[in-house]
């Protein structure tokens, strides 16, 4: 298991070398004016990360072992669909909630549990509220930048 | 000349003042916040001065430029955020300074620098404006391509504790910028399927994601529960800038070479204040008696970095004004605020439009003050954010960098790259490869492989011209040696390491 934790990133780099690769055959061809095509530099440059990563696992195969890559997974996966879903609907549901909701939740998530109560949830998911309202509000009228604020019925 | 300045003072009234003054502020605010540019700044207020007469017009746009490019000092220092990629190597030594609870001395030193670069640079513009663009003219994709690698040099040299690491980090920023469409032929490259991919990636987009959400990410998985009081950066009292003459005085020379990297670099089109302000942090390394310190949280860092982005504000005006060639995308902005008042940027600007070029100057020098004002004010305020509970900074601090990406180019897809770029940025701290260097990767590495492409073809196929062009061999020597020695030093260091 340890050997497999301290292989994993250069294991990941070259997958992603791969990839790109891979993807390098799917650039369509021109001329070849002055030797150098599209191709030409991207695979070098992956040539070059596959040396790098090769060194690197060697280099991690002999060092100590990394602690877990995630401690606490339901968390980042509530952070990253959160956003995902910020990424997704703010167009129909405007900024106004996306930021409520966001605002709200996230000031809970992160919040020290041990000093969470029922009235400082809720005052967090209000200053949530209060807060979306006026980043919105000045992002849109004050910076001008064009944005939508509330649901398009 | 004299007599020009006194004309250009008288019409210095009252409301262009007061716009200048505004224009500053919202640029320091835009600057400020992650994922707001001043290039957004500058584009959103163009059509309000398309009412204007010509002098307010230029007040308020060359306000929000100034304000806006000292702006980006603020988060990389506060929150290691940078807000704008030409504050990328500010984070270097901003935040750990920062986070020796030195917050307002980060802030004074970058304030101060920048308020000289930028101001140096003006003066570089007034005095030898024509002479200097002349320099620009010199540069082909030879050139070009051999100061890329110089700047590219620098992945190597700023991981000198970890090259394989931090070589591995700006192989994949290289790859990051060749997503999108290739340089010289322009079909779309390494989109994997995904259509949105095929116009690239934006920069600040990528910017934002490593940086600003991979905190957030990092923060929702600690394992120990912090109180509040853990999570903040201690904070001190500050006393007018943070630091005394002495220690400023004692960079005197970094200063000086970091504004004429600056002003050089802002000069040639395209490049604009990141590379110049990664060129004068890596200069600065090379020149400094402890190099060492650099990344820990030195003075010589903040000052190189912040000295060279704003004095690159100067020199991008240079070709603007002596050729009418825009040197980055603010200066082709106001390009087109020029050529919408019936004046055409150029030679002959100096002779027919006398009176503009001297507002121009006298304009960009308030602005310069005002923004050293502005900062020393509100330093205070920004140290201050620092005491907020991260719990409930970060979370904000996301919600402005989705509302900045947004803004961007109004595109959902720009924010789902964003949580992309976010996790990515989570996994790189977690494996220990340093952001700075993909950044440069990213920054540098389609302008290296456009120029590499175009020179080629300009050679017909021969590397003869990289060597035979005198500037574009010293880069090439320059960037290599660096290259080497740092390889050399950090094999030696593991050496006496193991000795030990």
């Amino acid at each position: 298991m340890g050997k497999i934790r301290k292989a994993l990133p250069s294991a990941i780099y070259l997958i992603l070398a791969a990839a790109f690769f891979w993807q390098t055959f799917s650039i369509r061809k021109t001329d070849n004016i002055g030797l150098i095509s599209a191709t030409t530099v991207p695979r070098a440059i992956i040539l070059m990360l596959v040396i790098a990563a090769v060194i690197n696992l060697f280099h991690d195969l002999h060092g100590e072992e990394p602690e877990r890559f995630i401690h606490i997974p339901w968390k980042f996966l509530v952070t990253a669909l959160l956003l995902l879903f910020a990424a997704q609907y703010c167009k129909k549901i405007g900024f106004v909630i996306i930021g409520s909701l966001f605002l709200g939740i996230m000031f809970n998530l992160l919040d020290d549990p041990n000093m969470r109560t029922t009235k400082r949830v809720l005052l967090q998911i209000g200053l949530g509220i209060v807060l979306s309202i006026i980043i919105c509000y000045a992002f849109r009228y004050g910076l001008k930048v064009r944005l939508p604020l509330w649901p398009k019925f | 000349m004299l007599a020009n300045f006194a004309a250009a003072i008288s019409s210095m009234d009252i409301i262009n003042l007061l716009l200048i003054i505004g224009g500053v502020l919202l640029g320091l605010v835009f600057g400020a916040i992650p994922g707001l540019s001043t290039t957004m700044a500058v584009a959103l207020f163009l059509p309000i001065t398309f009412a204007m007469k010509m002098f307010p017009s230029l007040s308020l746009l060359l306000g929000l430029y100034i304000g806006g490019f000292s702006g980006g000092l603020i988060s990389a220092i506060l929150l290691n955020i940078p807000g704008t990629a030409a504050s990328v190597m500010t984070t270097m030594d901003g935040h750990p300074m920062a986070k020796k609870g030195q917050a307002a001395k980060a802030l004074g030193l970058g304030i101060s620098s920048s308020f000289l670069g930028g101001g140096l640079s003006i003066i570089a513009l007034i005095l030898i404006a024509p002479a200097l663009a002349k320099i620009a003219l010199k540069f082909g994709s030879f050139e070009y391509f051999s100061l890329a690698f110089f700047a590219l040099s620098m992945i190597v040299t700023m991981s000198a504790k970890d090259v394989t690491k931090g070589v591995i980090s700006g192989l994949f920023g290289i790859l990051t910028a060749m997503i999108g469409p290739a340089p010289i032929d322009s079909y779309p490259r390494f989109t994997f399927g995904i259509r949105s991919l095929e116009t690239g990636i934006n920069s600040t987009v990528v910017l934002i994601g490593i940086f600003a959400i991979s905190e957030i990410f990092i923060l929702a998985d600690q394992k120990k529960r912090q109180t509040i009081s853990e999570t903040n950066v201690r904070v001190t009292k500050m006393h007018g800038f943070g630091f005394s003459f002495a220690e400023f005085w004692a960079e005197k020379w970094n200063l000086l070479v970091s504004s004429v990297i600056g002003i050089l670099i802002g000069i040639l089109p395209g490049i604009g204040g990141a590379l110049a302000s990664i060129m004068s942090y890596n200069a600065a390394k090379k020149l400094s008696k402890h190099p060492e310190e650099f990344g820990t949280g030195c003075n010589a860092g903040i000052i190189a970095s912040e000295t060279a982005n704003n004095a690159a504000i100067g020199g991008a005006m240079i070709p603007l004004l002596s050729l009418g060639i825009p040197g980055d995308a603010v200066t082709a902005l106001l390009l087109s605020a020029f050529t919408m008042k019936g004046v055409q940027p150029g030679p002959l600007m100096f002779t027919n439009n006398g009176d503009t070029i001297y507002f121009i100057f006298v304009a960009m020098l308030i602005a310069n003050v005002i923004m050293l004002i502005a900062n020393y004010f509100s330093v205070g305020v920004f140290v201050k954010m620092l005491k907020i509970p991260k719990h409930i900074l970060f979370p904000v601090v996301g919600f402005l960098c989705m509302l900045g990406v947004y803004g961007l180019n109004r595109s959902t897809s720009d924010m789902t790259l964003m949580l992309v770029f976010g996790i990515i940025g989570f996994f790189m701290k977690k494996w220990n490869l340093k952001a700075q260097p993909f950044i440069i990767g990213m920054l540098i590495g389609f302008m290296a492989e456009q120029n590499l492409r175009r020179a080629m073809m300009y050679s017909d196929g021969s590397f003869l011209p990289f060597l035979t062009s005198p500037l574009s061999l010293l880069f090439l020597i320059a960037g290599l040696a660096s290259i080497v020695l740092t390889i050399y030093r950090s094999i030696k260091h593991k050496e006496s390491f193991a000795e030990e």
